[in-house]
């Protein structure tokens, strides 16, 4: 019997791309018998092509179509024809099944052109409202993306999507990315013999990879800080810097500069997608502003500073190695306007606390940095605070949407992991989040009875003008930055997306926010009640 | 829009100090006649880095190719016989010229287009060709002398109708879908149309993908 074809359409950037290998070897786990095609943007391919579990990468070259659409020269008919082929072109695959973890109006209006027997993640319906696959896909699109309720990691997202469990693979096992093994040779090669020179001169072995730049300027390090950071770990022979660089001329350039202003004889390496898993292999550490390099070195299981600034955020797409450290600056609505960057210093010590050289409580962060290490709980990977300057009402909210998700979806009240989470925080920091929060659920107690009794009192096919008022005072509730703005979230997106806008249908609806306000509200009770140690010595433990 | 049609007054071909054979036209020499080499290989130095990144050229003015000549040196220099060259020439009496005297060994790696600007835009080997972003060089002599031929070429506006792009969809069923738009619509308005109703047609969705390419 043939393999069943699986398409998934992911038109999102190198980054996500890389991180959704993972999500494919746990499909792939659970259902042995398909062949897996993955269709991407045409600039990305060299991200899609070292995916190990793709059996085949379809491109979609957006610049072209672009450019046959945009082009006031040339008759759209190309336009049309030249779509109308490529999509037909999917046809002979016969996909059983089309899997968009997109989640835009391009792969949702291709999506449903094609029309496949099933689909995961979101599609177009008949009227052109969006279409889910299940309440995860959901979820996702409603509160997901929002900065105060996105407590999940992106990967986890995708697996409830997909309702596939996390399949890890052990250390035995194979990497799942294409690796080449001569790359692999020469890099381990290359890398011993610089072990071997510097320990002849007495110097530190440990192989510390600066990997130079981001993806967008904000998230790149000034090249005084990375200067100053090199000079440090010379000074303090910390290990052998080796920066660490894409076969750009923009890259060769900043590195050009980074050697001149550091008067040291560095090594520079480029890499490429093929060739960067063979360096990442041999580094004691990686230090990395780059979404992609940092998704790589998750994947090859590479010890990692991962720095963050600016967006996206670090809770949906952080590197998700068990242990590993990243430093952001402090997380917070406003935090892609920092102009402040991480200093050399803070990653210094960083690269001392991983080095077991100093304790994380010797360890003093610039101002609005702070740090955190990825941790597993049931739902997948958080990010823990360790130290540093944080905006606790931002920081609570993040770790309890967890605590609300699962209590709401997953019917599950832990004391254990609430524990884990408030012991990271002083009594006044728990009991100012708390009394916000509860001056917003009396308030949204009020709108609620006060939107029932109203849209009782006027049973109809269509609700009332006073129900359609207390409605835009819901959804006005729901933009607060407030853990209690998950419910109404999920309410608001429920409701705009229900076809049926009876008062009946509304009642249903509304007797959903209100149980789920009751579980937020046992949520708030069981923090309320928890026992605040007095003289607070968060618990927190590195993994090194 | 009608175009103007070219204004040639004058036409002569002459010889170079080194006995290359130069078209004037309207008294504009197309190329030195000092040393119409000399003068190509400054004027394609300037393009180097582009012939370096890009494969494909799109060159307006034939002139007697000298210029590209020197072009296709550079290109097969830096790609051996991976690139393409497009050379648009408003006189078809210098094409004709151009094919006598064969002032230039070019091989056959480049298309020679002329004629009127609307049917260049019906040629769908040059729309192919136009998507791949090409490198532009302009004949700077050539410029001069079509200079409205030039400014038609890049001004030009296709007729963007549902009318007009119905007749040159390829998919029989796809044009039966299009006939259901009025023919004086834009894809905008097929778009609004479409959305306010239930969907009844795949073709609805290759409209909205359409729509969607650059969000």
């Amino acid at each position: 019997m043939s393999k069943k074809n699986v398409l998934f359409i992911h038109f999102k950037r190198y980054g996500d791309l890389l991180m959704l290998s993972s999500v494919l070897e746990s499909y792939r786990h659970a259902h042995q018998d398909c062949s897996l095609h993955l269709l991407v943007f045409e600039e990305f391919a060299h991200a899609a092509e070292i995916i190990k579990r793709v059996d085949k990468v379809h491109l979609f070259n957006r610049q072209h179509f672009n450019f046959l659409k945009k082009n006031h020269l040339i008759n759209k008919s190309y336009l049309l024809n030249d779509l109308h082929s490529y999509l037909e072109s999917f046809k002979e695959y016969h996909f059983q099944e089309i899997i968009n973890l997109s989640f835009d109006q391009l792969s949702m209006s291709i999506i449903s052109y094609l029309s496949p027997p099933s689909f995961k993640g979101i599609s177009f319906d008949e009227e052109f409202n969006p279409k889910f696959s299940n309440q995860w896909a959901f979820l996702f699109n409603e509160i997901g993306t929002q900065d105060y309720a996105s407590g999940l990691h992106l990967v986890d997202w995708h697996h409830l999507i997909l309702e596939v469990p996390y399949h890890r693979l052990d250390t035995s096992q194979m990497i799942p990315v294409k690796t080449n093994p001569s790359y692999n040779q020469l890099a381990f090669e290359q890398m011993s013999s610089i072990r071997k020179t510097e320990s002849s001169r007495g110097k530190n072995s440990y192989l510390i990879g600066l990997y130079l730049s981001g993806s967008k300027k904000e998230k790149t390090l000034p090249v005084s800080t990375i200067a100053r950071l090199i000079q440090l770990i010379i000074e303090n022979n910390l290990g052998i810097p080796l920066l660490l660089i894409a076969p750009l001329e923009k890259e060769k350039k900043l590195a050009n500069e980074i050697i001149a202003l550091t008067k040291e004889h560095l090594i520079t390496i480029e890499m490429d997608f093929i060739s960067a898993p063979s360096i990442l292999f041999n580094l004691d550490l990686l230090v990395t502003p780059d979404t992609a390099i940092k998704h790589l070195a998750v994947l090859t299981e590479t010890s990692m500073i991962e720095i963050s600034q600016g967006m996206p955020l670090l809770c949906k797409h952080g590197g998700r190695v068990k242990g590993s450290l990243i430093v952001s600056k402090m997380a917070s609505m406003e935090r892609n306007k920092s102009i402040e960057s991480i200093t050399a210093l803070d990653l210094f010590q960083i690269i001392l606390l991983k080095q077991k050289k100093i304790t994380l409580k010797e360890l003093k962060l610039s101002r609005q940095t702070t740090l955190y290490q990825a941790e597993e709980d049931s739902l997948g990977v958080f990010y823990h605070y360790l130290t540093g300057n944080r905006n606790s009402d931002y920081e609570l909210s993040q770790n309890l949407s967890r605590s609300l998700l699962k209590a709401i979806y997953f019917h599950q009240f832990s004391n254990s992991s609430l524990h884990r989470v408030l012991d990271n925080f002083e009594r006044s920091e728990i009991s100012h989040w708390l009394d916000f929060e509860k001056e917003c659920l009396t308030l949204t107690i009020k709108v609620l009875l006060k939107t029932l009794e109203l849209n009782r009192a006027s049973q109809g096919p269509v609700v009332n003008t006073a129900t359609e008022e207390q409605l835009v005072m819901i959804n006005r509730l729901a933009s607060w930055p407030m853990l209690l703005g998950i419910p109404l979230k999920v309410f608001s997106a429920k409701w705009a997306n229900c076809k049926e806008k009876s008062s009946s249908a509304l009642e249903k609806h509304l007797l959903e926010l209100k149980n789920n306000i009751q579980i937020y509200t046992q949520l708030i009770t069981q923090i309320s009640n928890q026992e605040a140690p007095s003289q607070r010595t968060p618990s927190k433990q590195v993994h090194l | 829009m009608q175009e103007k049609p070219l204004d040639i007054a004058h036409y002569e071909i002459l010889t170079s100090k080194t006995l290359h054979k130069i078209p004037v036209v309207n008294h504009v020499q197309l190329h030195s006649l000092e040393d119409p080499l000399l003068e190509a290989k400054k004027f394609i130095h300037h393009f180097e880095k582009q012939i370096q990144e890009k494969r494909n050229y799109f060159v307006l003015g034939l002139g007697f190719g000298h210029h590209l000549q020197q072009l296709a040196l550079r290109a097969q220099f830096y790609h051996q016989d991976q690139w393409e060259m497009v050379v648009v020439e408003p006189n078809q009496r210098t094409i004709a010229d151009f094919h006598l005297y064969r002032p230039v060994d070019l091989g056959k790696k480049f298309d020679i287009l002329t004629g009127p600007v609307q049917d260049l835009y019906s040629n769908e080997k040059f729309v192919r060709f136009l998507s791949t972003s090409p490198v532009l060089l302009s004949h700077p002599q050539s410029i001069q002398v079509y200079e409205q031929y030039f400014k038609d070429l890049f001004s030009f506006r296709a007729n963007d109708s549902i009318e007009e792009i119905r007749e040159s969809i390829k998919d029989p069923h796809f044009k039966i879908y299009l006939q259901q738009f009025h023919g004086d619509y834009h894809l905008i308005d097929c778009l609004k149309e479409v959305s306010n109703k239930k969907s009844e047609n795949k073709f609805d969705y290759l409209l909205l993908t359409a729509n969607f390419l650059s969000s």
